[in-house]
Formats: structure tokens, sequence, C-alpha cells
């Protein structure tokens, strides 16, 4: 039973690190920001509630401020990573609306915290099977997709165009950062043939490290697994610098987040990026602004665009995609109930969809409800993570929408 | 015979039913059990035996019919943004959690009303009454906070000054006694007049039955609103003051005008604080601001903000008051921020940032007082906050926040937060709540087992029962009688 002797008690024998964890889930004071869409952006009752595992079980420590209890009382030792524990630590898609909620008034940041007792449970030896095979999957084909490296080059063999030059052999001022998802996975490819063709539309000096790519890591620090995460940080880190290009783009959302954010988390072990790190539609939309890139085609369509956790929540890019969509003659965009900051998640994150799969499901399912409500015809994103779980609620829900990530849709009128 | 848990799970299915410690874990606490800073917080944390999810009244009828025939405590909680230990039990049993009740079922826009469950959430009610040109009463809580747990337990906002508190905005409810029967009241206990909006049942109204009481007559399963105009024009304003009995002059003034929506009077460093998102932040408000702020908003017409306008600014200047056209700058992002918010979110956002930010309410007392007597209970605490708090007097950190007075009801009464951000010492606690009521604030307070009043308000000792004489011993007769098991939120309201 917790009593407020026990935490101070606590705070004399506890190393300096878990205090400051400890604190943050003292300053948990239950007002349930982290739960619902921020006060005056509530766009409906429906739509007030933002976080996917909450809003399945429902009960109090499938929502962050109830994970802030069973992590305090993990820090304190009164309890252990037994299977409810893991699974309510895992039941978390880490959109970070819990955290951008609560940093607006609380700072206790609960999104961190989960994240940091996963890291526990892992260096416990607490991993679920299903984890597990994401790390079986990078040691053995070095990507988690249990598809061999050479798969990485499949889609330029396929692709059959000139121009995307080799960055291990030749000297390029851009390096395309393709990731695991658009890379390897066969139904994503699409997403690295669109990005390479707006690339060369646009006159990009660009190359790929193709089977060479190291995994950014993102899945295996969601999932706990910081060793392996730091190792190909390690790796990825000083093979960029080496590269000596100006500029590394991604399309993948997980990737770009966790190059640009987390890695210069990193810098005092593993040193600065020297290149700028961006998403592709931030550089695409640079490229549009500077004419350097020409829409040279109307496309009568109507979209609502979904923004990944990835970019948008943990970046902050929210502006950059809806100016390239708004730059497209024809295309329509109608805004979701939940937009921007206030995005509701996929479903898919966070090593989610690997072990709740049907609950990923069904979170997309509601996402692609709201997609429909706009009345648009597509539904587009920026993310190959997004773009596989909503393509999939929209094909369980028999949904007349159809999923197209940023990259195509400018791909077909440059 | 059959489990509780199994016949729970029977009622509402088993994936809506838990009894795993784990679970239960995340029950068993809210602010005042352990509050933002280290040292605070006095309710310990305490777990129910189950926790139970319904979905529709006539569960919640059998849920509580099940516990009363086998004398288990029920606990009602709906989106536990809880700061009053309300639905932390005393005594194990079922926790009730009003998740999947959270629908605005029904919004009348000609009557301005809406019906809603237990779960609808301020924010929830305030998004769809804006699409119907209408507004919610706005709680000073947090916007996660509920309409039927916010007015059961207490519910101050912005505009109390002309509609009044969180619980004069309900119109009927649907509750479910100790025995399961559902009642339903006002116009709804007439299944002719179902629909019609009058304001009581036939004889003495029931309506207000479970406030105040935190589920100890009865658990609100639905509750009609009142719902209000959304004003063509809106403005707040921010006076600043150097003496208390100009700025209570001023309020006093202003309350007898009747044209404020709301108004309330704050030692400016509490107000600062709701806009400063660190120490450093709310020192330099405390050097930067004066020493009293008095918040008011104007709601209407143009026309009718704009003279209402000229009326306060005239009182502001008779009683030497500054009108703060431009916050210091530190305080200045969030204060924009939280105006942009003030028709959904308020400065609900902004209380959660000084509680989390300062510190912890290590204890408080609420006091409805006559606005004659603002002035001298103000005084009064300070004094006594003097006397027994020297760390008080240094104007620093923690003990910044004494005294808080939202006006209500067109000016006829204040209702006082009187917060003590020292260590708590029970005794002294004691002794300045009788000083207090002594002093002229009124006993509601005292029914109310709310995070800052338990040590306070209700003792097992039987203290504040004497001093309430009769009507304590009603309330009691009331309890034993709607409730002889004593099985709805036990301890909360009576010892």
């Amino acid at each position: 039973m917790f009593r407020l002797e026990k935490v101070l008690e606590a705070f004399e024998k506890l190393p300096a690190e878990d205090v400051e964890w400890l604190k943050k889930t003292i300053y948990c004071m239950k007002c349930g920001f982290c739960r619902f869409v921020w006060a005056e952006n509530t766009p409906s009752a429906e739509y007030a509630y933002q976080c996917p595992a909450g809003e399945h079980w429902k009960f109090e420590p499938y929502y962050a401020s109830g994970k802030m209890e069973i992590c305090r009382e993990l820090l304190l030792g009164n309890l252990d990573y037994t299977d409810k524990v893991m699974e309510i630590l895992y039941t978390c898609t880490t959109c970070g609306n819990c955290k951008e909620n609560c940093n607006r008034a609380v700072k206790a940041s609960p999104m961190d915290v989960i994240q940091e007792m996963r890291r526990r449970a892992f260096a416990a030896g607490k991993v679920f099977p299903s984890h597990r095979r994401l790390i079986e999957g990078l040691k053995n084909y070095g990507n988690p997709w249990f598809q061999p490296k050479a798969a990485r080059e499949k889609w330029v063999k396929e692709m059959k165009e000139k121009g995307i030059k080799n960055a291990n052999k030749e000297k390029v001022k851009v390096l395309y950062y393709v990731g695991c998802t658009a890379g390897v996975d066969p139904t994503m490819r699409r997403v690295a043939v669109a990005t390479s063709k707006v690339l060369l539309a646009a006159g990009v000096d660009f190359g790929i490290l193709g089977s060479e790519e190291v995994c950014c890591g993102s899945i295996y620090r969601r999932i706990g697994d910081e060793g392996t995460f730091r190792e190909l940080a390690e790796k990825n880190i000083k093979r960029f610098n080496e590269l000596g290009v100006d500029t590394i783009v991604t399309a993948c959302a997980g990737c770009a987040r966790t190059i640009m954010t987390e890695y210069p988390e990193l810098a005092d072990t593993y040193g600065e990026i020297k290149p700028r790190v961006v998403h592709v539609v931030q550089f695409v939309n640079e490229l549009i602004k500077d004419k350097k890139l020409e829409i040279k085609k109307e496309n009568n369509i109507h979209v609502t665009y979904h923004d990944p956790c990835h970019i948008g929540r943990h970046v902050g890019i929210y502006e950059p995609p809806r100016e390239v969509i708004n730059a497209i003659p024809g295309v329509k965009l109608t805004e979701m109930a939940r937009n921007r900051d206030f995005s509701f998640c996929c479903g898919a994150g966070g090593g989610f969809r690997t072990q709740y799969l049907d609950v990923a499901l069904e979170t997309a399912i509601k996402r692609v409800k709201e997609a429909e409500e706009t009345g648009a015809d597509y539904m587009i994103s920026t993310c190959p993570f997004c773009y596989q779980n909503l393509s999939l609620g929209i094909q369980e829900s028999k949904s007349r929408l159809q999923f197209r990530d940023l990259t195509e849709v400018l791909a077909e009128v440059v | 015979m059959e489990s509780i848990k199994g016949a729970l799970e029977r009622i509402v299915g088993p994936e809506w039913v838990s009894d795993d410690p784990v679970i239960l874990l995340a029950y068993g606490r809210d602010i005042t059990s352990l509050s933002t800073a280290i040292g605070g917080g006095f309710i310990p944390q305490r777990m129910p035996e189950f926790v139970v999810l319904p979905e529709n009244t006539e569960q919640v009828s059998k849920i509580i019919r099940l516990a009363n025939n086998h004398k288990i405590p029920i606990v009602p909680g709906t989106t536990a943004a809880n700061v009053s230990s309300t639905s932390i039990p005393t005594q194990g049993g079922i926790r009730i959690d009003f998740k999947r009740m959270n629908k605005v079922l029904e919004i009348d826009e000609v009557d301005m009303r809406a019906k809603i469950q237990p779960c609808v959430t301020y924010a929830m009610l305030q998004s769809e009454a804006h699409k119907r040109g209408l507004q919610t009463f706005i709680t000073a809580a947090p916007f996660t906070g509920t309409p039927v747990g916010n007015s059961i337990f207490c519910g101050i906002g912005r505009n109390q000054n002309q509609i009044g508190m969180a619980f004069q905005q309900i119109i009927c409810v649907e509750m479910v006694l100790a025995d399961g029967t559902v009642v339903r009241t006002g116009p709804n206990s007439d299944f002719l007049a179902k629909g019609a909006y009058f304001w009581h049942g036939p004889g003495p109204d029931l309506t207000y039955f479970p406030m105040y009481v935190h589920g100890g007559f009865g658990v609100v399963t639905e509750m009609d609103w009142k719902l209000h105009r959304f004003p063509e024009e809106r403005q707040t304003m921010h006076i600043f003051f150097q003496n208390l009995g100009e700025v209570v002059g001023a309020h006093n003034e202003l309350a007898r005008s009747e044209l404020p929506k709301g108004l309330a009077i704050a030692p400016a460093p509490y107000y600062g604080q709701r806009y400063a998102d660190n120490w450093e932040a709310i020192e330099r408000c405390v050097r930067a601001w004066p020493k009293y702020v008095l918040a008011l908003n104007l709601e209407g017409t143009k026309r009718q903000v704009a003279y209402e306008k000229t009326v306060v600014e005239k009182v502001i200047k008779k009683y030497n008051g500054r009108l703060l056209d431009k916050l210091p700058s530190e305080a200045q992002e969030r204060y924009l921020f939280t105006e942009d918010g003030a028709t959904r979110g308020d400065y609900c956002a902004g209380t959660t940032c000084a509680w989390a930010v300062g510190a912890t309410r290590q204890t408080g007392y609420f006091a409805i007082v006559g606005i004659s007597e603002i002035q001298e209970i103000t005084e009064l605490y300070v004094e006594w906050s003097q006397k027994v708090d020297p760390e008080y007097t240094k104007g620093r950190g923690r003990w910044w926040l004494p005294i808080y007075i939202y006006t209500f009801n067109w000016g006829h009464c204040a209702y006082v937060e009187l917060m003590n951000f020292s260590k708590p010492n029970p005794t002294k606690l004691q002794d300045f709540q009788e000083h207090v009521v002594r002093g002229g604030a009124a006993a509601r307070a005292c029914l109310n087992r709310g995070a800052y009043s338990l040590p306070l308000m209700v003792r097992d000792d039987g203290r504040i029962g004497s001093r309430m004489g009769v009507y304590y011993e009603k309330l009691r007769e009331i309890k034993e009688i709607v409730d002889p098991n004593n099985i709805l939120n036990p301890g909360m309201m009576l010892p």
C-alpha cells in the first residue's frame, strides 16, 4: 500500500535518476488532460478522446495517468513486471498525446515515463515473444520485417529509373534514407518509388544506401530495447557523417522522428549528425516554394490528411504536408475533426500493432470513420506504418476511402 | 453461491469487471493522496475490491441492488479527474467507473438544456453546445471534469455571479438509490411531462438529493443540465489593487451592480502562478505584480458589454485600481493561451498549472460567506496564517496561495477558498476552521469530505457534528432511511 512516508524513504535510497522518474509519477495529479483533446480544440463529444489504448480497455491503468500509478509502484519496488503489468506498459502506441497535453500544464511527461519503464522491463528480461521476433529479424536480416538485405534494393530495380545513385559509391548532395518499411515491405515499396520519382523530377542529386542501409532503431527503442537502439544509432550517425552529404531526407515518419529528435540526444556519446535531416514533406515543400519542383498537372481529388504521430506531435511537422497538398491544383483538402497536434493515432506505433493487432486495427477503423466523415475520397499521410494500418482499417471496414502516401499523390503530378 | 465477481460479470459482461490488484491500483489515489510536491497529500491510497464499468442505468441499478444485498460499499466515479478524494473508497467495495456512460443524449436548443450521462466532460458538452450557439457553465476545475461529478461536489466557475454555481445548472436528475430503485426528479418524475421544463417534481424536490454527498444518498446516472446563450461579445478584465480594502470595495460595488458575469478576487501572486510554468517565472510575477487582482468578465451584446465596461472603469477609478492591459511578459503567452480557451477550457488549465507548479494543496478550506464578510474573512485568514505559519510571511513558494474568492448568485454570497500550503498540522487546522466559522463563514464545507476537508470538517469524534446540531442529526436519519446498509460511498459524507 502506497504511503507518502514510503515515497520519502524511497527518495533517500533511490539513485538520482530514479528519483527524477519517481517525481514525474508523483507530479501526475489525475487531471485527465492526457486522455482528451485539449479543451478548446475539442471538436465534438464523440471526438473528445485521444488515448487509443484507454479508449479500448477503458479501465484506468490503460490511460496514461493510470499507467503512472503502475510506474510509480514499479519504481518503488512494490510491483514486479508481471504479465498484467507488462500488458499495461505495452498497451500504449506512444502517440505522444498524453505527453503533449500533460506538458501544457503539469509537465509529468507520462509517455517518457512509460518508455523508461519499458526499458527497465526489457533490461529485466521481460519481452513479449512478438517483440522478440522484431529483434530476431534485425539480427538475422537487418530489419524487423524478416526480409533479406538485398530486398532494400529491389524497388530500385523494379522502378527502372536512372538517376538514383548509390551513396556508398558516389558522392551525392542528398541521402534518401528509405527506412525498413518502405525499403523491404513489398506492399510499401511504392512509397520509396514515389519519393524517388518526386526527387528525380526536381533534379535532386540524391542517392540511397541500398542493402547497406541500417535500420534507424525506432521500433527497438519503443519496445524498450535501448541497447539495440543505441547500437544502431551509433552506426547510423557514423555513416551519415562519413557520407559527406548536405541533407538526409526520409519519407518514413518513424525514421524522421528518431533521427531528427532522438539521435541528437545521444550526441554526447556518438557525436552530432552533421547533415541536415528532414522529412520528405519538408524537403518537397521547400522545392515547391523555391520553384525547383514544378507541379505539371491538376489532380481533381478530395483528400483528408492524417498527421502521423511521429512527425506530428513528436517533431512538430504540421503545415508542410498541408502546404504541399494545397500546392497541387485541383486537390481539395478537408481536415478531420482531430488534426495536427490533436490528431488521433492510427494505432500502429510503439510496438502496439505487433503485440495487439486487433486493437490496432480497431483504432485504425475509428480513424478511418473520422476520415470518411470529411467526405474525402482519399486519406493521405506521410508514414508507411500509418499506411499499413490505415489501409487495413479501410479494407476491414469496407470503407470507400482509398489510402495514398503524399509522395504517391505528388508523383502523379510532377 | 455465485461469487460477487461472477454476478457483476453477468450484469455488465466479463470484460467490464476487474478485481486484478494491478487494475485496482489506479483507482486508489487522486491529488489528495499524494500531490504535486513531495510533501503533499494526506488521504492515503485505498483501493476498491472490484471495478465495474456499466453501460446504462439498468446495469447500474442491478450493480447497486447486488451490492445492497451483500452489504458491499459502492463508490461512483467519472473521469478520474478528481481532486477531492470523493472517489477513493474508504472501505473497499465496488468502484463504479462510468467511462462507458459518456454520451450527450440530447440537446434541446429551444429550452437550452442538455441531457447527459455521468462521464460527459465539460469540454465534450461545450463542444456540442457551441455548435448550437450555446455554452455551458464553465468550471474552474479541469475541463476534463464532468458536470455530474463537479456539480455533486461543489463546482465553481467563471460565470457564476449571474448563472450560479454548478449545482444550480441542474434541471433534474435520474439516480439509483441504495436498493436499486431508479428515481427521476423534476419534470422527468412525471412520465407525461417528460421533456417539459419546470423546476421541480410534486412536493419537495428531490433533484438535489445527491448533491454534496458524493453518491451517499443516490448515484446519478443522467442529468438534465442548463445551457446558456453564447454571447456576441465577451471580455475578461484584470484589475490590480495594492490595498485589500480597495479591492474589496471595488468588488462589492461591482457585485451589487449585478453587471459582471463572473467576479473573483485573488492575491496577485496566485493569479500570476496560473500563468507561469516554473518557479522562476512565478517569482518574477510576484515581484512585478501588485498585491491583489480583481478578475471579472462581461458578456452580452457588443453594445451591452461596451456600456458595462464604462461602469466597471468608473468603479476601478474610484477604488484606485489599475486595469491590466498587458501582463508581465513571462506570463503573457500563457495568459493569451488561456484567454483564447476561455470559452471552453477557461482557466481550468490555469488552475491545474497552479496546482502543478505551485507545489501541493496541503490542505484548504471552502467557505461560503456574505459579501460583506469578504474583507473580514481575508484578514482573519492572513492573521491566522502569519500566526501559525511563519513561512507564509516570507511570500515564497508554496505559501503564496492563501485565499481565493469567487462571488456568485448576483453578488449575494461568495465562495472562499482558503488554502494552506504549509506542512499540515491537524490541530492547528482544526482551530483555524473553527476560527473562520466563528468569523462568519457558513458551515457548508462541513458536509464536504473533499480533499482538503476531511481531517477538518468531519471528525470521528463528532466535534463538527455536534456543532451542527439538529441539521446533522437529520441528515444522518435520512441516510439511515435511504441507505440502511450504508453501502453508498460510506464514510464520505458522514462518519
